[in-house]
């Protein structure tokens, strides 16, 4: 019997006494892996040789749903498609319909679409702050980041009544007016908030624990990462400026002043900085709308049924929290996009992930996809 | 200098650093003060737009619904929750027979309550515990969604609708 077995094994395969890799599926339930992403990691002992990120997992169909739907229903779904930046998902639609149909919306709904989403990329930065600390040890920041996340929140809630799917920003203007409390309310926030800055930074940024599970870690040089599409606080992490409200200016971001936050090691730590002088860039962006707020009407007049012009086709990009979010649309001439395109920053921050993590250690990929700030629903739409 | 100057002055400055990380949270510790609510015991008033719950408004007075059944919350609605049916009364008024909304599939987006143009439909904003123990109980009629407008609330008096009401249907209750 034990003859017959052995007569069966092939004796000169390799893989029967050879090495073989080490195979170890991370996710797609894992605490670190910011939702149902599964990374099928290839291991020599504790070093990586490769990782496979394997998506859809969370893939709701996002793009096709919106072909069966009405442009303004379409924008309820755009909050589902980012939740930690839904503002922006929001804003991108909002921007591309308007480009397509040839609208504008009014000064005082495009300053108030600028300080919503300005507050959003706070929001956003807040929690992968603490997310990214969480990865890679530290637990305290989390519950500092969400605190102050919670008081953006309920600036929120307080306008359009939502604290994660707002469908605030409407083609055409937004939802509804502010109420007259808000700019105060928002002013002592920012007040509120600076000093905070200060507080996270003391809290990680020289922590000699932090500094050595990020610095040096997960280099994206410039060549990596403009051919691999990285973009956003990820790419600008590698000294190549990429903000679209710089490049390309929407709204009102040509007539405020901000600076493009850029370093050049492209190590996670520069991504970590980055985002926490974004932090600061964005509260005096939002201190200078509000100073340019003036009354008037916050939403054009639309046609009573919204279609777009036949045979039309538009690509629109804004800078989300996130990097490039952009929106591809075509129109057929009726009442629902004929194809409708997201194209998310995460998606293409994530294709890097396995140049990145190659010859580091296993506990390096959660620092390298923490640093990488994405968010599964925005991969899998 | 050298390798041994390097080594004990990364291990000064990590313990400064440490330090100062370890007196921001001190800093809290020591204040005593938190920043979570006890939920189930402390409630927080949430804001007047807060979109909790859908109710449709039913007028005391006339005993009857605001609802005319002009179907332009069905049309606006994303996910095609509401079902509405409405016939002619004797005084010539359509008015809403069987109005179902299910819960279960409503993301709260409040289209329905920006196209009502008769003052039907609200959002209600004390009314935020919503969980069920059946799917089933997710989906409301209109005697679930029944509520009558508190004295102190006034009917909001902004513009009277977005979406134009269609032709036939008669304004006003």
């Amino acid at each position: 019997m034990t003859d017959l077995l052995l007569s069966q094994i092939k004796v000169n395969d390799e893989s029967q006494f050879g090495t073989d890799d080490y195979v170890v599926n991370l996710g797609p339930q894992h605490p670190a892996t910011h939702g149902v992403l599964r990374l099928i990691v290839k291991l020599d002992g504790e070093t990586v040789k490769e990782t496979i990120p394997v998506l859809g997992y969370l893939h709701r169909s996002i793009e096709k749903i919106c072909e069966n739907r009405t442009y303004p229903q379409c924008i309820t779904y755009t909050d589902r498609v980012d939740y930690v930046s839904a503002m922006s998902v929001n804003l991108a639609f909002a921007l591309a319909t308007e480009r397509l149909m040839g609208l504008e919306a009014p000064p005082r709904a495009q300053w108030l679409r600028m300080i919503f989403v300005e507050l959003q990329r706070l929001a956003s930065h807040l929690l992968w702050m603490g997310a990214f600390a969480g990865d890679i040890g530290a637990l305290t920041p989390f519950l500092y980041g969400l605190r102050e996340r919670e008081r953006i929140l309920d600036l929120f809630e307080m306008t359009c009544g939502q604290r994660l799917t707002y469908n605030y920003i409407r083609i055409g203007g937004v939802m509804i007016d502010i109420l007259p409390e808000f700019v105060p309310k928002c002013r002592a926030f920012l007040d509120y908030f600076e000093p905070k800055i200060a507080e996270y930074e003391d809290l990680l940024t020289y922590n000699p624990i932090f500094l050595e599970r990020t610095k040096g870690v997960g280099v994206i040089t410039p060549e990596v990462g403009i051919n691999a599409g990285v973009c956003g606080p990820s790419l600008r992490g590698s000294g190549v400026s990429c903000d679209v409200r710089k490049q390309q200016p929407y709204l009102f971001y040509d007539q405020v002043k901000f600076n493009e936050c850029l370093e050049t090691a492209g190590d996670c730590w520069s991504r970590y900085k980055v985002r926490m002088r974004e932090l600061r860039e964005s509260v005096s962006l939002i201190r200078q709308c509000l100073d340019r707020l003036e009354p008037g009407p916050i939403e054009t007049k639309l046609p009573p049924v919204l279609k777009a012009p036949p045979a039309s086709e538009i690509y629109s990009r804004i800078e989300s929290s996130r990097g490039e979010m952009g929106i591809y649309l075509v129109g057929d001439g009726t009442v629902k996009p004929w194809k409708c395109k997201y194209r998310c920053a995460s998606f293409n921050n994530t294709y890097v992930l396995d140049q990145l993590t190659r010859g580091w250690k296993i506990a390096d990929i959660m620092a390298v996809l923490g640093s990488l700030d994405m968010i599964v629903p925005e991969v899998d739409r | 200098m050298g390798a041994v100057g390097h080594y004990f002055s990364s291990i000064v400055m990590g313990f400064w650093n440490l330090v100062i990380g370890l007196s921001v949270t001190t800093k809290y510790f020591l204040r005593m003060k938190t920043n979570t609510q006890q939920y189930p015991e402390e409630r927080l008033p949430l804001p007047e737009r807060s979109r909790s719950m859908i109710k449709l408004i039913y007028d005391g007075e006339k005993d009857q619904f605001n609802c005319v059944a002009c179907m332009m919350c069905a049309k606006a609605c994303p996910n095609s929750c509401i079902k509405l049916e409405g016939v002619r009364q004797p005084d010539g008024k359509r008015r809403v027979t069987t109005f179902k909304l299910d819960f279960s599939t409503c993301i709260f987006c409040g289209y329905c309550v920006e196209a009502c143009g008769f003052d039907a439909l609200t959002f209600v904003s004390e009314e935020y515990e919503n969980s069920v123990y059946q799917r089933g109980s997710l989906l409301q009629d209109e005697q679930a969604m029944k509520w009558v407008r508190p004295a102190h609330l006034t009917p909001k008096t902004e513009e009277p609708a977005k979406v134009a009401a269609p032709a036939g249907a008669t304004a006003g209750a």
